[in-house]
């Protein structure tokens, strides 16, 4: 085998080592590589600092929990910046595993910032249904969410749902998701078109291209895409977490990608070149 | 009456929902389907969990292929139900089994994804036309955008990214949204007069 082609076709074991070695080390030893911040995430960002003071953000969780690296941080970083500014949240999931996921990161932001649970938040559970349980939450939201939180909790005990009997009497929705078909396409059309209520969402890498005309045009307020997304988010309400850590950790893989590209199509072109140029037929 | 019952069901029920939503008519008979299919839902999840219970019994009864994780797959489904339908979804020990099993579980399996994209960036990307060539150099650019790496090497990277999730990716997807619109649209005039059944066992 020529050196071109032993280029072109390296055993997969050495590269998935090299893998490992290249996310492992920033993480132990960051590089600290400068962040600049997205048009979507400051927007982002923007939205959820307009929302007033004692006002409600109403969020959808919908991943699971194969998606917690790039949404969890997301996550506790809206928890964040809401409660520094007194509002508050209520949160539900369309997605089976996606109250689950996030209770204990919720959780534990709540008690470090000096939080009540049912007074400056509330997790009410999975809310099964789709479209029709969104349509439903506007029109009734106790009947919507199916008048208990995820404890089974009635929601008359619970004093952040008093008032709060419609998606319209919230002044942000947000939707945090990584499953398809896209709840957030959803809510904009049966929640956020309808009735004027703003948007935001939160999503990962790969589904963020799908989502982005929608951004574009304006029917998202702010879209924080990916573990860049957290990381820029996290960077800018100071709050520095394990999004801003994985960056270099993400440079680094994607430069690798870009090598290892590089390296089989140089292979694959000199070899294809060489065997080109060699003598074909007989010999004696 | 397997065939007729479900489509008149369907029939009827789209019907009075398209009629009411569109002319906003009986909002209190809107409200009561809209009910029906929220239960409907939540429903399937029992029928989910029936059909499992059915399919592994049978393996099991029949010593069929991997028997034996067939009962570990009935008795973790049976017994975390149990737990859960006794102590509440938030109890710490139900909670503490989900954290520590189908949470890194879950995120372990994502991430072994990395491995794949490596592997096939290396094996399959290869510059074999012009359309490659352009897609390859895309993907470099938005690689390298997504990454602060990217922008320490050359401060452009990032406007070329933007440019190329802003104006061509955006342009791409919108038309393939209007295309799944349309398709959709003509899927649910299909179920809507009986020509596609998917609700029937056997589709016809």
């Amino acid at each position: 085998m020529n050196i071109w082609k032993r280029l072109s076709d390296l055993d997969r074991r050495y590269y998935y080592v090299v893998l490992i070695l290249v996310v492992a080390l920033p993480i132990i030893k960051p590089w600290g590589l400068p962040i600049r911040v997205g048009s979507t995430t400051d927007d982002f960002h923007k939205t959820v600092e307009a929302v007033p003071d004692g006002g409600t953000i109403a969020l959808a969780i919908d991943y699971r929990s194969d998606c917690i690296v790039e949404l969890n941080p997301q996550v506790t970083t809206l928890f964040r910046q809401a409660f520094a500014k007194n509002v508050k949240i209520i949160m539900w999931s369309n997605v089976d595993e996606g109250a689950n996921v996030t209770e204990p990161i919720t959780r534990a932001v709540g008690q470090e910032m000096g939080k009540t649970y049912g007074v400056d938040w509330v997790n009410l559970g999975y809310k099964p249904g789709g479209e029709v349980t969104m349509k439903k939450m506007v029109d009734n939201f106790w009947e919507g969410a199916a008048y208990v939180d995820m404890q089974g909790t009635r929601l008359e005990d619970l004093p952040i749902m008093q008032g709060f009997n419609s998606l319209r009497d919230a002044d942000l929705l947000i939707d945090m998701m990584a499953v398809v078909p896209s709840p957030a396409q959803n809510y904009l059309k049966m929640v956020s078109i309808p009735y004027g209520l703003p948007m935001a969402i939160g999503t990962t890498a790969i589904q963020a291209p799908t989502e982005m005309p929608f951004y574009s045009s304006g029917e998202y307020k702010g879209m924080l895409a990916g573990l860049r997304g957290a990381a820029e988010y996290e960077f800018l309400t100071k709050n520095p977490g394990p999004a801003m850590m994985g960056m270099d950790a993400q440079s680094a893989a994607h430069l690798l990608v870009i090598l290892l590209i590089a390296m089989g199509n140089i292979g694959h072109l000199m070899d294809r070149k060489k065997r080109a140029g060699a003598p074909t037929g007989g010999g004696s | 009456m397997k065939k007729t019952l479900p489509f008149a069901l369907a029939f009827v029920s789209a019907l009075t929902i398209t009629i009411c939503v569109f002319f906003d008519l009986a909002p209190a008979l809107v409200e009561e389907i809209d009910k029906w299919f929220i239960l409907s839902t939540a429903f399937v999840c029992c029928i989910g969990l029936v059909n499992l219970t059915k399919v592994h019994t049978r393996n099991i009864q029949r010593r069929g292929r991997d028997w034996d994780l067939s009962i570990v797959l009935l008795a973790i489904t049976f017994g975390y139900l149990l737990l859960g339908v006794v102590t509440g979804p938030t109890a710490p020990l139900y909670a503490w089994i989900f954290d520590s099993t189908a949470v890194p579980l879950g995120a372990t399996f994502y991430s072994v994804l990395s491995f794949y994209i490596v592997s096939a960036a290396y094996r399959a990307f290869r510059v074999k036309s012009r359309d490659a060539a352009i897609l390859l150099i895309s993907g470099i650019i938005v690689l390298l955008g997504n990454a602060p790496i990217g922008e320490v090497i050359y401060p452009g990277f990032g406007t070329a990214t933007k440019w190329i999730m802003d104006i061509a990716n955006t342009s791409a997807m919108r038309a393939v949204i209007f295309g799944a619109t349309i398709g959709s649209f003509i899927t649910a005039i299909r179920v809507f007069l009986g020509i596609d059944r998917p609700y029937t066992a056997t589709g016809e």
